[in-house]
């Protein structure tokens, strides 16, 4: 008879499965920990993004280019990007503008300056860009998820990007023209 | 090292990190706890030790049963093997008496499917058989041998020779090994010598149902006690499992937590940020207003409330820069003015007293008088200007109707360029195209009127100078809309426009375009709309020249109340008076 009858066998295991129940606790709380520490900066860090590649975008033209044109950053590469990014009810942005509009001015050849409207309301938007009568593009930013993946938190922000695509600059402040052309000459 | 690195900023982010964890952390471990104690339980129930006895139990009765079954196939096959009559016989080789005591022996044993006689080389001495041939389906064969041995009475003595007898593969498998047995090889040759080889072959048929329920009854006994011994390691895994979903279930719940508030924490680390800069000096900037919650309506507050304190520290500065350039204005008047008469006085008594005879002489003093009095004439109406602007009064509010003001301003300026009044010199010429663009609504505001009256005038006047130097067709229009909290009142023209380097220093005194005049007539603008809580900036227009653009605050709204509660506390500038020179509505301008 092959039967077994080892009836009388206590089950294995018990004590063992205790042991690997804490290590279980603590694996899930390392891994908890490790995400929460490690994982989660490393999502963050898109904050800074200075000297990294500039994220591309494609954003339709709303002042100084074709009507109902979109601009696509990569397209402009091998030539140097100052962004403004700005919004109507922000006076500040304002501030900034004459300045910018200077530099669009001074370095029209090696540099294109793109003003993008962020999380506004396009008719003001436009309203204000012809009252300025600005020399330079604006894009309209609608849902503000460019300026989020800038990681543009306060307006205005200037960001330098250079020929290659990387940012060298990211201002988050008002500028002076004599400022920004600092900057422009450590850029590029 | 990490946590300083990002602390700063996403110091709320950790801490919703660790409340997640811990939040989620708690009932899992209660839950595990729960689920081991349920699964120990259960199976605990179901595996009674008193079941696996039972079932030991029943399944050994069968057994027997089994058992019994066989011996009384092995007797029956050995009483058959005894019969005297068979084996003298089959000794003789004897074919039909062998298949008549067969049949006789057949009847006897209703089992029976098949008896054979065999010699020793295997060949049949006689054969009887069941007419119906064994069914496999219904009925299991079971085959005895036995040798026709003299002392084949005793059962012991002659090994039984057992060959499962279907042919199917299941009859070999162990659960059926009752019924099988060990072929005893070596007992051919010991039986050989002794009944000269000669064997009964028995076939019996036992019901095939009553085997199969045995051998089942036997593999689900297995299989429980299998079973029963995995039961400790099952009851682990299912845990484990369990442990591991609610573990995956942790960090997704954080991982999607943490995603979530981070649109939250990001806008709070911006606000904290931007508080920082505001605290540090900086007003300017602002935090961007995404979204739709209560941390938006945080940020348009912040950034309205950075705007208030901006304008208001403007507004502060200006207006004590302002009162630095009036006493200024006002101590130059007063040095200037004293000395006027005097000298005119003098030059007209030098001239009236001379009654000589040198003509040359007399045409000289002639010159000088001209000369002296010319610009005497305009040194008093430079002091008058400064005077004027050392003298503006504080605007006093009332409340007024904007749209009504300019409609009224409108017919004015109508009358006086008609009539060629007392101001129309400095108001467009008849060939300008004046236009006035008014809402249909009134539009409410606190105003001085008379104050901006002159502002307005100033505005006018400006236009009016740049459009001289312009060609026609030459326009001038007049626009009041609403932008948001304020009135925004426009006046464009199509002359030569304002250079770009100017626009920021143009409301500055002392700051002109013009090759005449003291630059003191746009400060006065600014000047008086400041006192209204408004702004003023100038730009293009789409006419082709200038556009100021003056912001006034419409009654009722938050910039309202806000300028008007600022306007009580900064200490209000004095304006020291100056006398005797007569209120000039053009003076100011310049």
């Amino acid at each position: 008879m092959s039967h077994p009858r080892n009836l009388s066998t206590p089950p294995t295991g018990i004590p063992k499965k205790r042991a690997s129940f804490g290590s279980l606790v603590l694996l899930v709380v390392t891994v908890s920990a490790f995400f929460g520490f490690v994982a989660l900066p490393q999502l963050d860090r898109a904050r800074s993004l200075k000297q990294k590649l500039a994220p591309d975008f494609m954003l339709p033209v709303i002042y100084g280019g074709g009507e109902k044109s979109k601009l696509k950053l990569s397209d402009l590469r091998g030539r140097a990007v100052l962004l403004d990014f700005w919004a109507s009810w922000c006076g500040p942005c304002r501030e900034q503008m004459p300045a910018v509009n200077l530099i669009a001015q001074k370095y029209s050849k090696e540099l294109v300056v793109v003003g993008i409207n962020t999380g506004d309301e396009r008719e003001k938007a436009v309203g204000l860009l012809q009252t300025l009568n600005l020399r330079y593009m604006s894009i309209e930013d609608e849902g503000g998820m460019v300026a989020n993946s800038y990681g543009v938190a306060t307006l205005p922000t200037l960001v330098i990007i250079n020929r290659e695509g990387v940012v060298k600059f990211f201002g988050t402040r008002v500028m002076t023209e004599q400022e920004l052309a600092a900057e422009l000459a450590l850029a590029l | 090292m990490k946590l300083k690195f990002v602390g700063h900023i996403a110091r709320i982010r950790y801490r919703l990190a660790l409340a997640l964890v811990l939040a989620a952390l708690l009932p899992v471990l209660v839950a595990i706890g729960l689920v081991e104690t349920t699964v120990r339980q259960t199976s605990a129930r179901f595996f009674v030790p008193e079941v696996g006895e039972h079932l030991d139990q029943s399944l050994s009765v069968y057994q027997e049963l089994a058992r019994s079954i066989k011996e009384s196939m092995q007797n029956a096959a050995t009483a058959i093997a005894a019969n005297h009559e068979l084996r003298e016989a089959a000794q003789k080789k004897d074919a039909p008496l062998v298949r008549n005591v067969l049949k006789a022996e057949f009847g006897a044993f209703p089992r029976l499917v098949e008896l054979s006689i065999l010699d020793a080389e295997s060949h049949v001495l006689g054969h009887v058989a069941r007419p119906t041939p064994l069914d496999p389906l219904r009925e299991n064969a079971l085959t005895v041998v036995r040798s026709l041995a003299r002392t084949s009475g005793i059962a012991g003595d002659n090994p039984p020779v057992a060959t499962p007898g279907n042919g199917s593969p299941t009859a070999a498998s162990p659960d059926d090994d009752a019924l099988t047995e060990e072929e005893p090889s070596g007992d051919d040759a010991v039986t050989e010598s002794r009944n000269e080889g000669l064997r009964l072959v028995a076939v019996f048929s036992a019901d095939k149902a009553q085997f199969d329920a045995f051998q089942n009854m036997g593999r689900f006994v297995e299989t429980y006690h299998k079973i029963e011994r995995r039961r400790g390691l099952d009851d682990q895994s299912y845990v484990y499992a369990f442990a591991t979903l609610l573990g995956l279930t942790i960090v997704a719940a954080v991982g999607v937590g943490v995603l979530l508030a981070r649109g939250v924490t990001g806008r709070v680390s911006a606000l904290a940020a931007a508080t920082s800069a505001a605290a540090g000096g900086d007003l300017s900037v602002r935090v961007r207003e995404t979204g739709q919650d209560e941390i938006t309506d945080l940020a348009k507050a912040f950034n309205r409330m950075l705007a208030e304190i901006e304008t208001s520290r403007a507004r502060i500065e200006y207006l004590q820069r302002m009162e630095a350039w009036q006493e200024m204005a006002r101590r130059l008047a007063h040095e200037i003015k004293n000395p006027l008469t005097p000298i005119q006085l003098a030059a007209q008594e030098i001239h009236r007293r001379y009654d000589g005879g040198d003509a040359g002489y007399k045409q000289l003093l002639d010159t000088t008088l001209e000369i002296v009095e010319d610009e005497v004439g305009t040194l008093r109406r430079l002091v008058s200007e400064f005077s004027n602007f050392a003298r503006l009064p504080q605007a006093e509010l009332e409340p007024a109707d904007l749209r009504g003001f300019l409609q009224e301003q409108e017919q004015k300026l109508t009358l006086e360029r008609a009539s060629g009044g007392e101001i129309a010199g400095s108001l467009p010429p008849t060939d300008v195209d004046m236009s006035f663009e008014l809402p249909n609504d009134p539009a409410p505001l606190w105003l001085d009127r008379q104050m901006f009256r002159r502002a307005f005038l100033n505005l006018i006047e400006n236009a009016t100078h740049a459009l001289r130097q312009s060609a026609a067709p030459r326009k001038l229009k007049v626009r009041l809309q609403r932008d948001a909290d304020f009135w925004l009142l426009s006046v464009e023209d199509n002359g030569p426009g304002i250079p770009e380097a100017l626009r920021v220093s143009l409301f500055d005194p002392y700051v002109t375009t013009k090759s005449y005049g003291v630059g003191l007539g746009l400060a006065i603008v600014k000047k008086i709309v400041i006192d209204h809580g408004g702004r003023i900036a100038a730009g293009t227009s789409s006419l082709g020249g200038a556009k100021v653009l003056v912001w006034l605050p419409a009654e009722g709204t938050h910039a309202q109340l806000s300028f008007l509660s600022s306007r009580k506390s900064p200490s209000a500038p004095s304006h020291p008076q100056v006398t005797d020179t007569p209120f000039d509505k053009t003076a100011g301008f310049s």
